[in-house]
């Protein structure tokens, strides 16, 4: 398990052991008239995979940014080890130990990927490991390093991709949420992508996973989470989902899972 | 020959200026949606402050440069705090409209009370203007202006600072990175706020010495800032927003031209040359000759 780099996070760990790592509940967001998301609760316990997943417009990528603090927040609220989050600014989450790889794969286009990496360290301060860290991110991801020098806007959609992660990554975050990460990729990188991400559960990461793609963000996930018009509809472990007959009919066009035995 | 020499000098030195004040100008509409139309201003401004401290306060040179960054950083720490703060949050469309209806405000205010302030107590007829002490240099055989040599060697140092600043500091590429991607920066812990002000900091300090410099070649009076304004704008159309060799180019470009219109056809015709250049680019790419990348 990767040591939290921030005294923030550290303190709240040794405050709360036992705490889920995130806690979500009575999230309400709304954008001026139009109500967005209903008393979404849930939570993601160390070391876990949750998947929150849902058809197009169901709140997802909202969920995440009501989280982040980048939309208005009307009703609720979200802790990291214990620590309320929603009254400080969004700034500040990745001093807690929460990362955030955006949905759309968002970096800086005109910098290098060394560069991008670098700003991944940017909330740590100036530190003497910033090279090992780097050659970490560039041992899971060999691409980036053959093109740290290339514009970062110059590269291929699935490195892309890599980079955001391997930026969200490389400060050793509590808590890594990932914003539809399959979005616009082609289905073989998808399927490199996922094994990553399935890596990043070996090491022990907890991770968020918002997705599109069900089923195999079920197959991954721990638990997960169903997301439809702005509420909380289904939660289970991701197995246990996948063979749900409402599931199956509805998102996976498959018929109900034959009885086990 | 000797002719040509001297108008390659005044075009080049000249264009660093705008270049400088283009890049200022450029770099805190990328990273904060502002657009500052009083930004030519603070050009006249800094000229003012070092002609009122060189030529009636008689001050040294270097006391008078100090006082000029001092007061000018203090200037775009205050200028931030007041017009560019209250936007933040909005959408770039709001902040674009909103900043250009409040600096426009400031600018007609701000000259008025320059102009009405300088005539009473200094002179009745403003004008900032200084002289260097080297105006005139015989290198190799050729005379050349020691004036704007120095401008040309100020302006590259300045420049090569600022370049500097952004590609090697941490808080120089926080910079860039919010210019390029606001989100994605605020997410990685970057404060917009103190970026805000560092901008402005060095924006308005920049801005400030290229009149102190502008004002060693020609002078200035307190009403000039909207045309400085237009030139700054028609340097950023040519290179893009957030370019610094983008500014450069274009500062180069609209620098020499202008040298060339006053030589051949008078002075007064001189920044006839932006407004051309300013609609004719407009017209044909108004997404700027250099594509509209960056920011």
């Amino acid at each position: 398990m990767h040591n939290p780099p921030f005294p923030e996070s550290a303190q709240s760990a040794i405050r709360n052991p036992q705490s889920a790592m995130l806690e979500v509940s009575g999230l309400d967001v709304a954008y001026g008239d139009l109500r967005v998301l209903w008393d979404v609760s849930f939570s993601v316990g160390r070391g876990e995979l949750v998947a929150l997943v849902g058809p197009n417009g169901a709140g997802k990528s909202t969920t995440l940014r009501a989280i982040f603090g980048l939309v208005p927040v009307r009703a609720g609220a979200v802790t990291l080890q214990g620590v309320p989050l929603l009254p400080e600014p969004p700034y500040t989450r990745i001093r807690h130990g929460l990362s955030l790889v955006p949905e759309g794969r968002r970096f800086f286009p005109q910098m290098s990927v060394e560069e991008n990496l670098e700003l991944g360290c940017f909330a740590l301060g100036a530190r003497d490991g910033l090279r090992r860290e780097l050659d970490r991110v560039y041992a899971v991801f060999p691409p980036l390093a053959d093109r740290r020098r290339q514009a970062a806007g110059t590269l291929s959609g699935g490195q892309q991709q890599m980079l955001a992660i391997g930026m969200g990554l490389i400060s050793h975050p509590l808590l890594l949420a990932l914003d539809e990460p399959s979005l616009g990729l082609a289905p073989m990188v998808v399927d490199h992508l996922y094994e990553v991400v399935a890596g990043l559960k070996r090491e022990g990461i907890t991770v968020l996973l918002v997705e599109q793609q069900i089923y195999a963000a079920l197959d991954l996930a721990d638990r997960a989470y169903i997301l439809e018009t702005g509420r909380i509809r289904r939660e289970g472990p991701g197995r246990a989902l996948l063979a749900d007959p409402y599931i199956r009919s509805t998102y996976l066009g498959l018929t109900p899972a034959p009885p086990p035995g | 020959m000797q002719t040509a020499l001297d108008l390659a000098l005044g075009g080049i030195s000249l264009g660093g200026i705008y270049a400088l004040t283009a890049f200022a100008l450029s770099m805190a509409l990328a990273t904060t949606h502002v657009l500052n139309v009083a930004h030519g201003n603070f050009i006249v401004f800094g000229a003012a402050l070092a002609t009122f401290l060189l030529n009636v306060l008689k001050l040294g040179g270097t006391a008078t440069a100090a006082a000029v960054v001092v007061c000018f950083a203090a200037a775009g720490l205050l200028f931030e705090r007041a017009f560019v703060r209250p936007l933040l949050g909005k959408t770039p469309g709001q902040i674009l409209i909103g900043s250009i209806l409040i600096t426009f405000g400031f600018a007609v205010a701000s000259e008025a009370l320059l102009g009405y302030t300088w005539a009473r107590r200094v002179d009745p007829q403003p004008s900032f203007s200084l002289t260097f002490p080297l105006a005139r240099l015989t290198v190799g055989g050729a005379v050349l202006s020691g004036t704007r040599l120095f401008v040309l060697l100020a302006t590259t140092a300045l420049i090569a600072a600022l370049h500097l600043f952004l590609t090697r500091t941490a808080l120089g590429k926080a910079i860039r990175a919010m210019a390029q991607n606001y989100e994605a920066a605020v997410i990685l812990g970057m404060n917009p706020r103190r970026i805000s002000a560092t901008v402005y900091l060095i924006g308005i300090t920049a801005t400030a010495a290229a009149g102190v410099l502008l004002a060693l070649a020609s002078p200035l009076d307190p009403y000039e800032g909207t045309r400085l304004t237009l030139v700054a704008l028609t340097v950023i159309i040519i290179g893009g927003v957030g370019s610094l060799p983008g500014a450069l180019i274009g500062g180069a470009v609209l620098g020499v031209a202008e040298v060339l219109t006053s030589f051949y056809a008078g002075g007064v015709w001189g920044p006839v040359v932006y407004l051309v250049v300013f609609f004719a680019v407009l017209l044909v790419r108004p997404q700027g000759l250099m594509g509209g990348r960056a920011g």
